[in-house]
C-alpha cells in the first residue's frame, strides 16, 4: 500500500521509492529496504505498476516504476480496506 | 488472462529480467549512504523472491531434478535399462491393444466417411437386422430426400473358386466405388453400367486377394477367371487401402450378376423376401442423423401400407454412423471386450509392481544420500517432487521405447491373425495420447508408493515389497492359467466330446445348388458319387448326407429342444461310425421316420423308450425309429443342442456332399478323391473334416495364442520380478546369514529364511491369481465356446507352471546364500 501511495505523485525508481517511504514515516518504518524488489516485481505480475528503462540521478541505467489504473484502483481499494479496520479497532478501544 | 501473458513475456525475458533487477538493486545500494548500506539485506535472496513472484521457479527446478536425474540414471545404467525393458513391455503390450483398436475404428479409408450410415431394421419381433431386400432398398432409394446417394452390398455365401476354395465376393450396386471415392490399383472399378441387368459379368479384385492369388501380377485384368465355374472378367484391382464397407471382400461384382454367378431357382436376391443385402447410404450435407431417421420411419410406416406381408407394422430403420460401427455394442461383446483388456493390464500392473520393487530396494540404497539431503534442509515434498521426476523420466523414455514395442507386437498379433492389410497400424495421435497417458498412470502407479516410503524410510519398506511381489504372482497366475485353460480345452476336450471317427473322413461337396438341376437329377447324381467313390482303394464307405456337421447347419426349433437336424442315407451312420443305440436305421418303407440322438431322447422323454414315439419336427409330424450316439460335433456351436436324422429329402436334396471314410490319412487321397467324384459339369470341392475342424478352431487358436503370448511377458517380469527380490534379500542379509552360518544353521534354515518371508505374498497372490482366472475363464467360457469344459487340471498345471518359474527365479539367489562365507560376511560392508 504504501509503495503504490507513493507512486501516485508519479514515476520513481526503487531507491528513492525507500527514501520516501523513509521520510514519509518519519523513519518508523525500518525494513530491509531488498525487500521492496520482491515486493515490486508481486506489483508487476499483477499489472498494478509498470516499469521504463532510464537513468538515475547517479547516472546508472535503473528502472523507473509508474502506477497503472490498475494499480490506483487497487490503492483506493487498500485505503478503503485499511480504514475500515483501523476506525474497527478504534471503536474497539473506545468502547472497551 | 492478462496477468497470464504477463507472466508468459517475464518467462520469455527471464534473463534480462534478473539483470535488470540486479543493476536496479547495485545501483539502490550504490546510492544509501554508506552507512546504512547494511540495511539493504541479502540481494540474492531478494533476486530469488523476485523471481518467485512470477511463478516460473518450477522450471528452474525441474530441469535441476532432471539434470540430477539423468545423472543418476548414467551412474547406474543396469538398473536403468532394466527398469525401462520392464516398462516398455508393459506399457508396449498395452500400446499394441491400442494400436489394434484404432487400427479397427478407422478403418475406412473412404470420401468422407463421417457422412456415411448404415441401416438396421428393427422390430419387435426380430429385434435389430441389417439384411434388407434389393426392392425395399429400391424404394428407400426412390422416395428418400436426405440422401445423396445409396450404397449396396450384398453378401452372398457359396462363391468358389476355380481351386475350390471358399471366396467372399459381395455384390454391390453401381456407384459402389464412385461413391466411396475408390480409385483402381489396376484396370477400373465397378460402375452403373455394370450393375444393368444383362451386363457382361466383370469382377474387381481386392488387394490381399489379387496378392495371394494372383501373386500381385497386374496382367491378369482383363484375363477371365472362373468363378462358381463360371467364366468372369477380371476388370480391375481395388487399392491397398479399401478391403469393403460392411465385409471384407476377396473380390466384387455387381447385384445383376448375382443370376449368372448362381443358378440356384429357389434363391434369388431380388424377391421382396430375399433380404440378403446390406443398406448403405450418404447423408446430404447438413442433414442430421436425427432428420434422416425420422424421414425414414415414416417411409416404412408408407412402405408398410405397401408390403403389408414383408414389411411388419412396428418396423423402423435405425442409423448408425459408419464410422465406429465396428464397436461392439452387445453387453456380452462388451464384457468380453473389457475382460480382455483388464488381461492386458495385468501386464502393465505386473510391469508396474516390478518397477516399485526395484525402485524400493534402490530407495533403501540411497536412503543415506536422501537422509543427507534431509539434513542439510531439502524439504520432503521437495525430495519426493525430486523422485518423482526420477520416476518420470523413467516413464518418458519407457513410453518411447513402449512405441517400437507395442508396434512390433501390433504387428506381430496382426501376422498371428492374418488381418487383412488394408488394416494398417499407424502411430497417430490417438496413439500417441494413449501412449502418454499410459505412461503418465504407470509413473504414478509404480514411483508414488516407493517416492513416499523411501522419504519415510522404516520397516514399512518391506510390507511394500511384499505386496507388490504378490501382485505381480497374481497377475503372472491368472494369465498362465487361462492360456493352459484354453490350451487344454481346445486340445483335449473336442476329442473326448465327438464320437465321430473324423480324422478319417472327408467330405465331398459336389455343390448341386449352383446348377439349375432338379430334385431327382441331384439324387442320381449324388448316389453315382457315392457309388464311384466305394470302388476307390483306400475307400472304406460313402453315404450322402445333407448339411453334414462344420459344414452346414440346418436348425429346427421344437417347443422342448433346438434340434440340428441332418438328412443322410441309412449308410451314412455306418460310414461315419456313429452306433446305433436303439431301434433302427431308416428303411424305404418308412414313413416319416426319424432318428434321434441318447441327448434327444434323454430330453424328450426321460427314462422311456423313445421307439415309436412321435416327435414334430419341420412343421411334420415324423415316427422315430432309432436312437444313435450323440456326435459331439455340434456341441461346439451350442452345448444345449441335440440331434436329429431325416431322410435325405428333394426340397433339400442340391445341399447333398458325399462323405467318405478312408483307410489312411484322407489328405493322401484327396486328388484321387476329387478325380472319382467329378462328373461332366460337376467339379467336387473335396475337403477332409480335420481341416475343417481345424478352420472352424482358428479363432480360438489365434485368441489362444495371444493370451500365451501376454502370459510369456507377464511370467517374465515375474521371473525378473521374484529374482530381484530374492538377490535383495539375500544381499540385504548377508551379514545375518553369515552369523546364523557360523553358529551353525544348516542349508533348510538358509533357505528358511531367504524364501520363509515370502510364502505368505507368493500364497495370496496365487490365490487371487486362481479368483480372478476363474472369474475370466468363465466370462469367455459362456460367451466364446460353451463347450468349453471348467477343468481344475488347467487351473493345477497353470499353477505349477508358475511355481516352476518362482524356483527357476530363485536358484540363483538360494544358491549364493548358501555359498555365503561366514568369515568374509562378518567382514562385509
Amino acid at each position: 500500500m504504501l509503495v503504490l501511495r507513493v507512486l501516485r505523485s508519479g514515476p520513481l525508481h526503487g531507491y528513492a521509492i525507500a527514501q520516501r517511504i523513509r521520510a514519509l514515516s518519519d523513519s518508523v518504518l525500518e525494513a530491509e529496504e531488498g525487500s521492496l524488489y520482491p515486493t515490486l516485481q508481486r506489483m508487476l505480475v499483477e499489472g498494478w505498476v509498470t516499469a521504463e528503462a532510464g537513468v538515475s540521478e547517479t547516472g546508472r541505467r535503473v528502472r523507473f516504476y509508474t502506477l497503472t489504473s490498475d494499480g490506483a484502483r487497487q490503492l483506493e481499494r487498500e485505503i478503503a480496506d485499511y480504514q475500515q479496520a483501523t476506525a474497527a479497532i478504534q471503536a474497539i478501544l473506545r468502547t472497551a | 488472462m492478462n496477468k497470464f501473458l504477463r507472466r508468459l513475456s517475464a518467462l520469455v525475458h527471464r534473463r534480462s529480467l534478473e539483470r535488470q533487477l540486479e543493476e536496479d538493486m547495485a545501483a539502490h545500494r550504490e546510492m544509501m549512504p554508506p552507512d546504512r548500506r547494511r540495511n539493504f539485506g541479502n540481494p540474492l535472496r531478494f533476486q530469488e523472491e523476485a523471481a518467485d513472484q512470477w511463478g516460473w521457479t518450477w522450471i528452474d527446478q525441474l530441469r535441476q531434478d532432471l539434470a540430477y536425474a539423468a545423472r543418476q540414471f548414467r551412474r547406474s545404467p543396469g538398473f536403468t535399462l532394466t527398469a525401462i525393458a520392464v516398462l516398455s513391455l508393459g506399457i508396449g503390450v498395452n500400446l499394441a491393444e491400442a494400436y489394434i483398436f484404432n487400427a479397427f475404428l478407422h478403418r475406412l479409408d473412404v470420401r468422407d466417411v463421417d457422412s456415411l450410415v448404415h441401416f438396421s431394421r428393427v422390430t419387435r419381433q426380430d429385434g435389430t437386422r441389417s439384411a434388407f431386400s434389393l426392392p425395399e432398398i429400391d424404394f428407400y432409394r426412390r422416395n428418400n430426400t436426405v440422401l445423396s446417394a445409396v450404397l449396396v452390398e450384398s453378401d452372398v455365401r457359396d462363391v468358389h473358386g476355380q481351386d475350390s476354395t471358399d471366396l467372399r465376393c459381395p455384390l454391390v450396386s453401381g456407384n459402389y466405388f464412385t461413391e466411396l471415392g475408390i480409385t483402381p490399383l489396376y484396370g477400373r472399378l465397378l460402375d452403373e453400367h455394370d450393375d444393368r441387368p444383362g451386363a457382361p459379368p466383370v469382377a474387381v479384385l481386392g488387394y490381399d486377394f489379387w496378392q495371394n492369388r494372383f501373386g500381385g501380377d497386374p496382367s491378369i485384368v482383363l484375363r477371365t477367371i472362373r468363378l462358381n465355374e463360371r467364366p468372369v472378367q477380371v476388370v480391375g484391382i481395388a487399392p491397398l487401402r479399401f478391403g469393403g464397407l460392411g465385409v471384407h471382400a476377396d473380390l466384387w461384382m455387381t447385384n445383376a450378376q448375382y443370376a449368372y454367378l448362381t443358378a440356384d431357382p429357389e434363391t434369388g436376391i431380388t424377391g421382396w423376401a430375399d433380404r440378403r443385402s446390406s443398406m448403405f447410404g450418404r447423408l446430404k450435407p447438413g442433414i442430421t442423423l436425427g432428420a434422416a431417421q425420422a424421414q425414414f420411419r415414416s417411409l416404412t410406416d408408407e412402405l408398410h401400407q405397401q408390403q403389408p406381408q414383408y414389411v411388419a407394422a412396428n418396423a423402423w430403420l435405425k442409423l448408425d454412423p459408419v464410422n465406429g460401427s465396428d464397436l461392439p455394442t452387445r453387453p456380452a461383446d462388451l464384457l468380453l471386450l473389457g475382460t480382455f483388456i483388464l488381461l492386458v493390464l495385468l501386464v502393465l500392473f505386473s510391469a508396474c509392481a516390478n518397477l516399485g520393487n526395484m525402485l524400493l530396494a534402490r530407495g533403501l540404497a540411497r536412503q543415506r544420500e536422501i537422509e543427507i539431503r534431509l539434513a542439510v534442509g531439502a524439504g520432503r515434498r521437495r525430495i519426493i517432487r525430486q523422485l518423482m521426476t526420477e520416476n518420470l523420466l523413467l516413464a518418458v523414455l519407457a513410453s518411447v521405447a513402449a512405441l517400437a514395442v507395442g508396434k512390433l507386437a501390433a504387428l506381430l498379433v496382426w501376422r498371428i491373425a492374418a488381418i487383412p492389410s488394408h488394416l494398417r497400424i499407424i502411430t497417430d495421435w490417438r496413439v500417441l495420447a494413449a501412449c502418454a497417458g499410459l505412461g503418465l498412470a504407470a509413473t504414478l502407479g509404480f514411483g508414488f508408493a516407493p517416492a513416499l516410503q523411501i522419504v519415510k524410510g522404516g520397516p514399512r519398506a518391506t510390507r511394500a515389497r511384499k505386496i507388490l511381489v504378490s501382485v505381480q504372482v497374481a497377475a503372472s497366475c491368472v494369465l498362465l492359467i487361462l492360456s493352459t485353460f484354453f490350451i487344454r480345452a481346445v486340445q483335449h476336450s473336442f476329442h473326448t466330446i465327438v464320437a465321430y471317427d473324423y480324422s478319417h473322413m472327408a467330405l465331398v461337396d459336389p455343390s448341386f445348388y449352383l446348377h439349375p438341376y432338379a430334385a431327382s437329377e441331384s439324387r442320381r447324381l449324388a448316389g453315382e458319387i457315392a457309388a464311384r467313390l466305394r470302388q476307390l482303394p483306400g475307400v472304406e464307405a460313402a453315404a450322402v448326407v445333407n448339411f453334414p456337421p462344420v459344414l452346414r447347419a440346418r436348425l429346427a426349433r421344437n417347443p422342448r429342444a433346438q434340434f440340428v437336424v441332418a438328412e443322410a442315407d441309412p449308410a451314412y451312420f455306418d460310414t461315419v461310425r456313429l452306433p446305433l443305440v436303439e431301434g433302427r436305421v431308416f428303411a424305404p418303407a418308412d414313413p416319416d421316420p426319424v432318428v434321434i440322438s441318447e441327448s434327444a431322447a434323454r430330453k424328450l422323454w426321460p427314462g422311456q423308450s423313445p421307439l415309436g414315439k412321435s416327435l414334430v419336427l419341420a412343421q411334420q409330424s415324423r415316427t422315430v425309429v432309432g436312437v444313435v450316439k450323440d456326435s459331439g460335433m455340434n456341441l461346439i456351436d451350442d452345448p444345449e443342442s441335440v440331434e436329429a436324422y431325416l431322410p435325405v429329402s428333394d426340397q433339400y436334396v442340391r445341399f447333398a456332399v458325399v462323405v467318405v471314410r478312408t483307410a489312411k490319412r484322407p489328405s493322401q487321397l484327396s486328388a484321387a478323391i476329387q478325380s472319382a467324384a467329378s462328373l461332366p459339369g460337376v467339379h467336387p470341392l473335396v475337403a477332409t473334416f480335420q481341416g475343417l475342424i481345424d478352420q472352424r478352431f482358428e479363432g480360438i487358436r489365434k485368441m489362444i495364442r495371444i493370451i500365451a503370448s501376454l502370459a510369456a511377458v507377464a511370467t517374465l517380469l515375474a521371473l525378473i520380478g521374484i529374482f530381484g527380490l530374492l538377490a535383495f534379500t539375500v544381499a540385504q542379509r548377508t551379514r545375518e546369514i553369515g552369523v546364523r552360518m557360523a553358529l551353525g544353521a544348516r542349508a533348510g534354515d538358509i533357505v528358511g529364511i531367504v524364501l520363509g518371508q515370502y510364502l505368505l505374498p507368493f500364497g495370496s497372490g496365487a490365490l487371487a491369481g486362481m479368483a480372478v482366472a476363474a472369474a475370466a475363464a468363465t466370462v469367455m467360457r459362456q460367451l466364446v465356446y460353451g463347450m468349453l469344459p471348467f477343468d481344475v487340471l488347467s487351473f493345477g498345471s497353470g499353477l505349477l507352471l508358475f511355481a516352476a518359474v518362482a524356483l527357476i527365479a530363485s536358484i540363483a539367489p538360494v544358491h549364493r546364500a548358501l555359498r555365503i562365507d561366514p568369515a568374509s560376511a562378518l567382514r562385509y560392508e
